[in-house]
Formats: C-alpha cells, structure tokens, sequence
C-alpha cells in the first residue's frame, strides 16, 4: 500500500511540484484585492488547489495508460483503490496543512483567521472529502476523459433543467427546494450546536468516502486493461 | 548453422572438492538431420567410449549444458538418459553425473553391436527401396568419407 | 515444489469478436514453454489472464500451485512481466522508475538494474518516451530480470529486437534457467527465438490450444512431407496435420514422419519441420483454410 503511494509520489513528483507551489501561491493571490476575502473562500481556494494535487496523479496514469502496469505489480487490485484514496487524502489533506500553516507567517493571511476559522476548516475538509469521493469512482471506471465528460455532462443537464424550468415557469419550485434544504441545514445546525455538526459534516464525509471506496473497488475488479 | 564448442566453459565448471573436472567437448550442427539430443549423446559417448573421458569423471550439470550449448533442458536431459540406459554414466543424486565404471573391452563390444543393430536397419530400409547391396556399400563408404 | 509453474483449466474470455473457449494449458517448472500462433489469436489474452489485467469469465489459473486471483500479490510478486507494449509513464525515465518499482518485490536489486540497464546500453536519465521501441522492451526486460523472478512471463519480448540483442536475451534466459526452480513461459512470432531453446510449444489458434508439446517431439517425429499432389491419398488421414498446396505440389505436415516414410515410399522428401513450418501449415494451410 505504501509502495504505491510512494510509487505515485516518485513518478509524479514533478507535476507534484508544479501543482503544489501553486496552491502556495494562493495566500498571496487572494491578498492582491484591497478588501481581504472571508477565511472560509481562502480555506476552499487553498483546498481545491490542493485537491487537485491526487486528481493530477491520477490524470497522469490514466493519459498514459500506466494503469495496465501499476495492476502488474506485487499488488491486488483491491490494494490499488485503496490507495488512490488514502494517497488522496494523504496528499491533498497533508499539503492543505502545510499550506494553511505556512500562511499563518504572514501577518495578513493570519488576520484573516479572526473571524469563522471553524467553519471555514470544516468547509475545506468538506470539499476534500466530496471531491475525493466524487472523483475517484468516475475515474475508475471512465478514466479522466470519463470524469470530464462526466462534469460537461452534469452542467449540461443543470442548464437544460434550468432553461425547462424558466420555460414552464417552474423556477420558483427549485428555488423553493434550494431554499429549503438550506433552510433544514440551518435549523440542523441551531438545534446540535456548532461541535454536533462539525461532527455530523465528519461522519457524512466519512460515510461518502466509504460508500465511495467500495464502489470503487468493485468496479475495478472487472474492469480489463 | 550454429557451431558451440563448450570446450573452454566447461572446465570452468565444477567445484574444487569434486572430482576432476572432465574435457567435455560437443559441437552441434543446426542442419544436421539427426535430432540434436542424439548429437550430444553421441559425441559424449564417443569421449567415453574412447577414453577421453575418463572413469569417474563429472560431467556438466543438465542444466549448466544445456546454458552452455544453448539448447533446452530437456534435450540435454534426453541425451544423459540415453547414456544413462546405455551404461555409460551414473547419476547421483544431488551430486551430479559421472562416467560410469565401465569395462573398456565390454563397451568396445556393446558399441559394435549396437553398429550391428543399426546396419541392419540401414539394410532393411534399403531393401523397402529397391537399393541392390552395392548401392547400399557405395553409400556406406560415402558417407563414411564425408564424416 | 510444484509440477507445474502455471495451471490453466477451463477458462473462458469473450471480447466482441473474439472467444477464448475452454482453455487448457499446463507449463512446467524449470523449463521454457514457448507460445505461438498467428496474431489475434489470444497469446496476449492468455498472458493478461495470468496476470488478472483481464478478468475471466470462467475456469481457474493456478501459478506456483497458487490461485491468481485469492493470491493476486503473492503470485505477481514471483513473476517477471513482459508485456508487448510497455507501457511506463512517460515522463520518467528508467532511473526513476527503478526507485519507484524496486520496494515492492523483495528480490529486487538495485545493483543488477544498474548492470542490466549497462549490459542493454539503456540510457539512465532518458524519459521512457524519448526511448526508440526496441529500448523501451529492454527497459521492460531488465525490470523484469532485476527481481529475481521464478516465473518469467513474456509476451511478444523480442518485437523490435535485433537479432543481436535477441541472442543475448536468449543467453541471458538461458542463465536463469539454470536454477531449476525458474520458469520461462513466452509467446512471440519469430520462432526461431523458440526452435533450439524452448522445451515445450504450445500452439494456440482462434482462442483455442491446439497442442502443447515437448519441443523435440515436433523436431523429431513430426514431418514435412513434399510431393506432388497424390502423395496426400497415401497418407493417413488422422496424421495430418495441415496442408498447402502450391504451384509445384504439395506440404503435408505429419504428426508421424517415420510412418508417413513407409507409406509415400521413395520419391517423396521428408523434412524435419521448423516451428514456422508447424505454425504456418497448422493456421495458414488449406485444410485450416476451408474448415473456415
């Protein structure tokens, strides 16, 4: 399991560095505007760039169809998704950190903490955790063409459900729907407090993760390269 | 045609606390028509039979002939059968093979019967195609004289 | 120790257009089995098999007397994989690469690499992308000779070689077998790689083994017979085992030379068939044709 994180890391060390000194970069762009941005949109900006560290990885191994000879290692297939998500998480997770701590030396990237450091953690770990649980699987099975096709695919169909809606004048009906689910979020988080959220955002990441790395191994199970 | 003279590898091998390593020597013809396990047994019996390899010796491994003349295990290992039910050498298991304690006089006689065997083969072949007798020594000799 | 490095029993694999039907094959310890057929017909299928880059749809394969699939690290981890189309990222090169793959096998050495990678006149610091074909298969070969692997499983491993090199694989594969407890098992088109090295042949067609044989029996006992058109009535229908007719007569392929010699008399030349005589007249010939 190691192995083939460590496998990943050598192999894509470059692309590695090159992503990674851009999530770096991210403190200092968000900085350039003279009102400073609340920490939660610095916290995502930081967590997506980081994201895309494993996504990176595994774009790579997939446009040079290295797939076929990272499944004739000493390794099981199951060990293989397993990997691609505990290196996930342990590269975007970890460089997040990194990131996010070195910020703190910069006097204006700290101020920036003052105000809704909790939530705006919790935010990052969300979109981590999503992103990995959503990508992953997709990849799996379709490969990176697979995913995009997948995400041009998704606003497509959100933009013909927009336009129908507009048409039969229906937009007051998903409004209402969007509404109410923020709504029921809300009053969720007023009645367990912000600890028992945080706790119940965790759990629900976890649980996609989980649900997602099943699938995930299933799927690659039959899959023939 | 692939000509491989093993003659210089394989006093390389054997170890210090075996006995004396022996001179094997075995050239194989690719456009022979004889199959070429039957070449090797051939030429290591003719060492044999002709003293060159002496009595006792230990021959290459199985396994280390057949990486030397680059032909398959199993040629190698058809070969040392075929000298192993002829008499001529004995294996030992986990030591090796050595050239079998033989009675030189008694080898001479097997050898020649086993000439004899074959002429008569030769015979009834060429009697199934017609071939008078003085065809068939005509031939003899000429191949006699090409070997 | 096991019999028999690779079990094969009854396997299935269907592609659209293509079937591999109940396959059996047996390749035994200590000894190099050659794979030959025309392309197309399932040697990179059955090898992928082995490996579990495909997943069957029937039957079992067992490697070390081990099920490929209950066993999937432990099996790969004792087999040195070629595969004909290697396929490394292609951004780094084979120094790097050697440091990514040599933890995962506990017979990996860094120093047999480095000398193989010497020997091959590999460049260190090229991308693998950079490497001309033929490079690129030696990067793969000395990967897979660098751990010290008990089975070497090879498809197509001298495509793009020259002749040269192929000689120095071949020594090189010959020095392995040495050990008794290591395998070769290795399909390719050029079987003249195969006439003198490979102990046994197996010979598969449209998805299906046709026979898997000691290498000797085919060098022989079988035969090329050579005549004009009606030397075929005076052969035993059974025996043949493929024909071509061409413009100045006939080839049979028999699977019995010596009887096929007393039955066509004099007049008739026998010949001690190659592997691509077999190959050709067992996939190419007439009767293999118009059964079709």
């Amino acid at each position: 399991m190691w192995n083939l994180i460590r496998k990943d890391l050598i192999l894509g060390r470059w692309t590695l560095i090159v992503n990674g000194s851009m999530a770096l970069l991210a403190p200092f762009i968000l900085l350039i505007p003279d009102e400073p941005p609340p920490v939660i949109l610095y916290v995502l900006y930081v967590g997506l760039m980081c994201t895309m560290l494993p996504v990176s990885l595994i774009a790579k191994e997939d446009k040079f169809s290295a797939t076929a000879f990272t499944c004739s290692l000493p390794v099981t297939r199951d060990d293989i998704v397993t990997s691609r998500y505990l290196g996930g998480w342990f590269i975007a997770g970890g460089w997040m950190a990194a990131v996010l701590a070195l910020g703190l030396l910069a006097p204006a990237v700290r101020d920036l903490w003052s105000n809704g450091a909790g939530g705006a953690l919790l935010g990052g770990l969300t979109m981590l955790g999503l992103t990995i649980a959503i990508v992953i699987p997709f990849t799996i099975r379709f490969g990176m063409n697979g995913l995009l096709f997948g995400l041009v695919g998704l606003q497509v169909l959100g933009m013909v459900l927009f336009i129908g809606a507009l048409a039969t004048g229906g937009l007051d009906g998903i409004e209402r729907a969007v509404k109410s689910v923020i709504d029921a979020v809300g009053s969720y988080h007023e009645r367990v407090g912000p600890a028992g959220f945080a706790v119940t955002v965790i759990f629900g990441v976890a649980l996609l993760n989980w649900v997602s790395w099943k699938a995930s191994r299933r799927i690659f199970r039959t899959r023939d390269l | 045609m692939y000509i491989y003279d093993i003659y210089s590898m394989s006093t390389m091998t054997g170890d210090l606390d075996t006995p004396e390593t022996p001179r094997m020597r075995v050239i194989l013809s690719n456009s022979s028509s004889e199959p070429i396990y039957e070449q090797i047994a051939r030429q290591i019996r003719a060492q044999i039979i002709g003293g060159e390899l002496e009595e006792g010796s230990l021959l290459s491994s199985i396994r280390s002939l057949a990486r030397d003349l680059q032909v398959s295990v199993i040629t190698t290992k058809r070969a040392y059968e075929e000298l192993e039910r002829e008499g001529l050498i004995d294996t030992v298991g986990g030591k090796g093979t050595f050239v079998a304690a033989q009675n030189p006089q008694f080898l001479r006689e097997k050898r020649m019967s086993l000439v004899e065997e074959k002429l008569a083969d030769a015979v009834s072949e060429a009697r199934l195609v017609g071939l008078s007798l003085d065809d068939l020594s005509e031939m003899l000799r000429l191949l006699a004289e090409e070997e | 120790m096991e019999d028999n490095v690779l079990e094969i029993r009854g396997v299935h694999k269907s592609y659209p257009g293509f079937t591999m039907r109940d396959v059996d094959l047996v390749v035994p310890t200590g000894h190099v089995t050659g794979l030959i057929g025309p392309n197309g017909a399932g040697k990179t299928t059955l090898v992928k098999l082995v490996m579990n880059l495909i997943t069957r749809e029937a039957g079992e394969i067992d490697v070390f007397g081990l099920d490929n699939l209950l066993h999937e690290a432990e099996v790969k981890a004792r087999i040195g994989f070629v595969y004909d189309e290697p396929n490394f990222p292609h951004d780094v090169n084979a120094r790097d690469l050697g440091r990514a793959i040599g933890p995962f096998y506990r017979g990996w050495s860094g120093e047999r690499y480095r000398r193989l990678l010497g020997e091959f006149g590999i460049p260190v610091r090229k991308r693998f992308k950079a490497l001309s074909k033929g490079m690129q298969m030696k990067l793969a070969l000395a990967i897979a000779l660098a751990h010290d692997a008990d089975l070497l499983l090879m498809d197509e491993p001298t495509a793009g070689l020259d002749l040269e090199f192929r000689r120095d694989l071949l020594e090189h594969l010959a020095a392995i077998l040495e050990d008794e407890r290591k395998s070769v098992l290795f399909s390719t088109h050029v079987t003249s790689d195969l006439e003198r090295f490979a102990d046994f042949i197996t010979l598969i067609r449209d998805g299906e083994i046709v026979f898997s044989l000691p290498t000797s029996d085919l060098r022989d006992a079988w035969g090329v017979v050579k005549g004009a058109a009606d030397v075929l009535a005076r052969l035993d229908a059974p025996d043949v085992r493929g024909v071509r007719t061409g413009p100045h007569g006939v080839e049979a392929l028999v699977a019995n030379a010596s009887l096929a010699r007393t039955k066509c008399g004099p007049g008739v030349v026998i010949d001690r068939p190659s592997l691509d005589d077999v190959l050709v007249l067992m996939t190419r010939g007439d009767s293999y044709v118009e059964s079709h």
